[in-house]
């Protein structure tokens, strides 16, 4: 009876020995996707903000009013060409 | 051992004779010599034991370390500073990864010739420059920093011994020299130098995180050691500017500054209902994204830092004042023909007028009226409310080196001075100190603070004149924009608009030059106040036009027309064309 239970305890130690072996080997796997997603995020973020500042170098004041100016003749608006309209919020 | 033998079954020798019959055990040895052997190995025993106890317990921190060491590594997390923007969310600075290129000079020079070659014009400098700055003893040299990461990678693919690279971040500033002196700039250590990027140092900067990692074989991460030290992001800094107002006054100021020859400039443009600076242009201005020669005259900010003498820009708050304490009312008429006499000297009028009202001392701008009501007051009472409104004192934002000015303690005050400086002179102040004076006109005797920061919350006002005063002052200030007024040329057409206007001599070594600083300050539309605008032009060409009401004063009307049609302002008035057809209208 002593003998079996001997037995039997053995072989659960045996499985969860593997099993922890298996954990850990996926821990670590899952680790250095986690691992490389979290690189990628940073790499986007850093490319977010290189857009961000291209569009605002492409946004530039200056430049619209250039462009508008000398490709697309355009002319500063002026108040006496301007139609001002209230809303009436009731 | 050696004394009694016992039988024993081992009696296995070559020659028969059992071992306790040995010879060699009848061997009359002396006992110290056993003594020695025993005191011999028990000295041994305990070498080994203290040793093990030395390293369980004494130096088990540092083989514990040394062992980590080979399988743990330490990664620096980065931190990006803060982006700035404006208040509509356009980026105006912004730091990009880049990479810093050093080197060991002595593993480089053992390299071939063609490759350092190669290297030099990747990183566009000579052969002759990359060789004297390789030319060191140290262990240690930055060939370039700011290197971006494109040209870094082409430089690693070179594969040269001892050239490594190390992380660092670049600013960029997309507004360049329109916004360059409210932003400020960096250093290659990304720390602020200058304006915003100075102020807002400790927000802006993030704080460096760090992780204890085991790495495997390959480099790559397998496990957190113990929790992670996240890295902190330095905050966004959401600016009260307005990128499109900003370009505009900065497009604008260059525009006037040429055409009138004038050696420098600045704008401010504030909101009267926040205090918020919408924009803040000076000229000359420079580039921060290239600064490599930079003048002192660039990076001055001179609307906050350089204070000079107003002029009469300061008469509304002499006037204001007794109107306020009832000794004068808008109609009181006083006399001011001639010249006035004061002590040993006198005060005379630009364009002499017999007999003014009060109201009309503000209209021609008279020296003489306003000295003349300023003498009827106290000094000390004076001397309060320009304390009050902020002359003399420590501006109370945030933003470096923002001047004080000067103002004289009341009690040395002379008579000549009180009268003097009722109209601006003989006191000094900054254009912002003024531009923030002149809340209490645009917000019905309400002074406010002003601030460079997005903000949402209103300003805490204080009350320094009442409504009526500060109504009585509007409706004068706005006639000086009227047919009659000194700054007719400060209209604006479709707003109502309100303003003073200041011609000051320069202050030399203490003697007055005939140099100008020209300026305007006013607010429009009057019938609800939204934008103060003051404007000052440093030394416009004085064989040319010079005075605040043609320099300064269509600057200030172009601007504020820009302004107000960007914040999308009604017009309060019907539109007509307002420049006049004599002499006045060609100058512009």
């Amino acid at each position: 009876m002593n003998g079996r239970l001997n037995v039997l305890l053995l072989i659960a130690l045996l499985a969860c020995a593997l099993i922890l072996v298996k954990t850990q080997y996926q821990a670590r796997h899952l680790f250095i996707e986690l691992e490389r997603s979290q690189t990628e995020a940073r790499q986007l973020e850093v490319e977010w903000s290189q857009l961000q500042l291209d569009q605002s170098n492409l946004g530039k004041h200056e430049r619209i009013q250039a462009n508008a100016i000398k490709d697309l003749n355009m002319v500063p608006v002026t108040n006496d060409r301007t139609q001002y309209i209230t809303l009436n919020t009731k | 051992m050696s004394s009694k033998s016992r039988p024993t079954a081992r009696n296995a020798t070559a020659k028969g004779v059992p071992f306790s019959k040995n010879p060699v055990l009848a061997l009359k040895l002396s006992a110290w010599r056993s003594r020695l052997v025993m005191f011999g190995l028990f000295i041994g025993f305990i070498a080994l034991v203290s040793r093990a106890f030395w390293l369980q317990a004494m130096s088990t921190d540092f083989l514990q370390k040394q062992g980590e060491s080979r399988y743990a590594r330490t990664i620096e997390l980065p931190a990006t500073r803060g982006k700035i923007t404006d208040r509509n969310g356009v980026v105006l600075a912004s730091s990009v990864p880049v990479k810093a290129i050093w080197a060991i000079p002595e593993d480089v020079l053992a390299e071939p010739k063609e490759k350092i070659a190669q290297l030099a014009t990747l990183l566009e400098m000579s052969d002759a420059d990359l060789r004297k700055k390789l030319d060191s003893d140290r262990q240690f040299v930055y060939l370039k920093r700011q290197v971006e990461q494109t040209t870094a990678d082409k430089i690693v693919a070179l594969g040269i011994n001892g050239i490594e690279t190390r992380k660092e971040y670049k600013r960029f500033y997309p507004e360049g020299e329109a916004m360059a002196h409210v932003v400020g700039f960096t250093n290659v250590e990304d720390a602020g130098q200058e304006g915003m990027e100075l102020a807002e140092q400790a927000s802006l900067a993030g704080k460096l995180g760090s992780r204890r990692v085991i790495k495997d074989r390959l480099g790559r991460i397998v496990e957190d050691l113990r929790a992670v030290n996240e890295p902190h992001d330095g905050k966004e800094l959401a600016l009260s500017i307005d990128s499109k107002i900003q370009y505009l006054a900065y497009a604008q100021l260059k525009e006037t500054i040429e055409k009138f020859h004038a050696k420098a400039g600045g704008v401010v443009v504030v909101d009267v209902q926040t205090g918020e600076i919408l924009a803040l242009a000076n000229l000359p201005s420079y580039n921060p994204n290239q600064r490599a020669d930079l003048t002192g005259a660039q990076l001055r900010n001179r609307i906050m830092t350089d204070a000079y003498e107003p002029g009469s820009v300061m008469k509304p708050f002499t006037i204001s004042l007794a109107l306020e304490t009832n000794r004068v009312k808008p109609e009181t008429v006083f006399q001011t023909a001639g010249k006035m006499k004061i002590g040993t000297q006198s005060i005379g009028d630009a364009h002499e007028s017999a007999a003014l009202t009060v109201s009309q001392i503000i209209e021609k701008s008279s020296n003489i009226g306003t000295a003349k009501i300023a003498l009827q007051m106290p000094a000390q009472e004076m001397w309060e409310l320009f304390t009050k409104v902020g002359f003399g004192q420590a501006p109370k934002f945030d933003f470096p080196g923002a001047a004080t000015g000067r103002l004289k303690n009341y009690k040395t005050w002379r008579p000549i001075e009180q009268a003097t400086m009722s109209y601006g002179h003989g006191l000094s102040a900054s254009t912002i100190q003024l531009a923030h004076a002149y809340t209490i006109f645009a917000r019905d005797g309400e002074l406010i603070p002003l601030t460079f920061k997005k903000t949402t919350q209103s300003p805490v006002p204080e009350r320094i004149f009442s409504v009526k005063t500060a109504l009585e002052m509007r409706a004068m200030l706005e006639t000086v924009t009227g047919p009659e007024g000194s700054a007719i040329r400060a209209r604006v057409p479709g707003y109502r608009v309100a303003g003073k206007t200041g011609t000051a001599y320069k202050v030399e070594r203490g003697q007055y030059v005939r140099k100008y600083i020209a300026s305007f300050c006013g607010f429009a539309p009057v019938s609800n106040p939204r934008i103060i605008v003051a404007v000052m032009i440093d030394e416009p060409d004085p064989s040319g036009p010079h005075f605040g009401g043609s320099v300064a004063a269509p600057l200030f009307s172009t601007i504020t027309a820009n302004a107000l049609r960007t914040l999308n302002v009604a017009p309060d008035t019907t539109v007509t064309s307002v420049l006049p057809d004599n002499g006045l209208g060609d100058i512009m």
